[in-house]
């Protein structure tokens, strides 16, 4: 392998590490040499999930942390900086959403309580990490975002739909910021992602959703982490701002 | 490396490729293990791309013009009897040389154009669709512009339409493809330092790099990372996607 694509021993900080699509960019990061801290508010997942990955061979910890909560984010961040001394990679994968109202039923304290999920936290983590990698003169920020920001979406919510779109605006911007300082910002917007609580959600128009899928299947985490990986290399130094569609060709802006 | 990530044994063709953009994306696949047949219209640059390629692994150099069929089935011809697969096409034929006003580009000129960086495109994906296809498997990465996406100043009208045209190609052929397993992406370079990049540009290119966000100008490498990217099998979800590779230039 050609040193553009080594994370050995690169520091990364992933938020929802717990589950899902979280854990999955924990074991890849792992599994590539990566330190990680593996931030989340289950103590039992985040426990297990950090051991799971840390069989790779790196170290992996979990850090119990709201990732709406910044004293919360401040503390994991100097944990980690304190344990392995650099922060080269941020991915901000905390988010989600929990029912889908109509707009009428939709009160002011469930929207709040989504966009913070989603958007103020990859605002804080960033907010967090940002002193360090500027100060190192190298860092990588991926948001993890969704085809709910990108398109019409009815079976997300709406609150879940403009935050993850409202993490496109926050990238672009905050890429231009940190780009003489050797900082990239990108986003990954996945499509569907069959973890557990998407096939349980969705089990009996899964046959539905996946035909409109060109790929013909539904995405795996491991696809989107691979995407992650890719963009959290030295070697993608040139990309930056950018939203890299995972999606099995469902939608291509 | 991850099995996702690996290319190793893999054939690729690239075109376009005895040079600048074209070059480093075959010279990371042969240095990640892959056999590259290339091609290009310079037998000079064509002879020294397939030395350095030849240290790094097995490689063809079949001269040609990518506009014009005979040559490219004939690249593909000796492709697939040397090797007898193909998992990866790269389409970075193309370019411009002059750059006038709509009132002076004549219908000569904007075929000429059309050909070399769109209907080169179409003729090597669809040589390539058909052992895809049999195969279950492939990876299609055309090499779009910035100029696709954004107008900027001393680029050819006929090119930036021809590589706007190439991310529609690309969005379409990915939907046609998907279901065999073939995935059809794009990238779009901004400002990349290749020979013909300063040739073009010349004293222009300080005042284009100032412009960057990240500080500096892309290197053919920095492409063919992302090039890279979508060639390998762990990318198999990602399809009619363009990925920009622009140091924040330009974001859509």
């Amino acid at each position: 392998m050609e040193d553009r694509s080594s994370i050995q021993g690169h520091a990364a900080v992933v938020t929802a590490g717990a589950a899902g699509i979280g854990a999955a960019i924990v074991e890849r990061l792992a599994a590539e040499g990566a330190r990680v801290a593996l931030l989340d508010v289950d103590e039992a997942g985040g426990e297990a999930a950090a051991s799971r990955a840390s069989e790779a061979g790196a170290e992996v910890r979990f850090i119990r942390t709201d990732a709406t909560a910044a004293d919360e984010i401040r503390a994991a961040v100097s944990e980690t900086l304190a344990a392995w001394g650099r922060l080269d990679i941020l991915v901000n994968c905390a988010g989600g959403f929990v029912d889908n109202p109509a707009l009428e039923d939709l009160d002011e304290a469930a929207w709040r309580s989504v966009v913070d999920l989603n958007l103020k936290s990859a605002y804080l983590c960033s907010r967090a990490v940002a002193p360090a990698m500027k100060e190192a003169g190298y860092g990588r920020i991926v948001n993890v975002s969704s085809l709910s920001g990108r398109d019409g979406i009815l079976e997300t919510g709406l609150a879940y739909s403009a935050a993850k779109a409202g993490l496109f605006g926050f990238c672009r911007r905050l890429a231009v910021e940190v780009a003489p300082h050797g900082v990239t910002v990108n986003a990954v917007a996945p499509s569907v992602v069959l973890s557990p609580r998407v096939a349980a959600l969705h089990r009996e128009r899964l046959p539905e959703i996946v035909s409109k899928i060109p790929l013909g299947r539904v995405a795996e985490a491991a696809d989107v982490a691979d995407a992650v990986w890719y963009l959290v290399r030295p070697g993608a130094r040139y990309v930056t701002g950018v939203t890299l569609d995972v999606n099995g060709g469902r939608y291509a802006h | 490396m991850h099995e996702r990530s690996s290319i190793r044994e893999r054939v690729a063709v690239v075109t376009g490729a005895t040079d600048g953009i074209g070059l480093a994306a075959a010279l990371r696949f042969a240095g990640e293990g892959a056999k590259v047949a290339v091609m290009g219209r310079d037998r000079e640059r064509g002879a020294a791309a397939l030395a350095r390629l030849g240290e790094r692994g097995e490689a063809i150099y079949s001269p040609g013009d990518a506009a014009r069929k005979e040559d490219v089935d004939r690249l593909f011809s000796r492709t697939l009897a040397a090797w007898g697969r193909l998992d990866i096409l790269v389409n970075c034929a193309g370019g411009f040389v002059e750059v006038s006003d709509i009132e002076d580009l004549d219908e000569a000129e904007w075929r000429k154009i059309m050909d070399w960086n769109l209907t080169s495109c179409y003729l090597a994906s669809r040589a390539a669709a058909a052992p895809m296809k049999k195969a279950g498997y492939g990876r299609i990465v055309n090499v779009s512009s910035i100029s696709a996406r954004d107008a900027l100043p001393g680029i050819s009208l006929a090119y930036s339409a021809s590589k706007s045209a190439m991310q529609g190609f690309t969005r379409r052929l990915a939907v046609e493809l998907a279901p065999h397993g073939v995935t059809v992406n794009a990238v779009a370079p901004g400002a990349t330092l290749t020979r013909r990049f300063r040739l073009v540009h010349g004293e222009r290119v300080p005042a284009i790099v100032a412009g960057i966000p990240v500080g500096f100008g892309g290197e053919p490498e920095d492409v063919a990372d992302a090039i890279w990217y979508l060639s390998t099998p762990g990318s198999g979800y990602i399809t009619g996607v363009t990925l920009d590779v622009n140091g924040g230039q330009y974001v859509h």
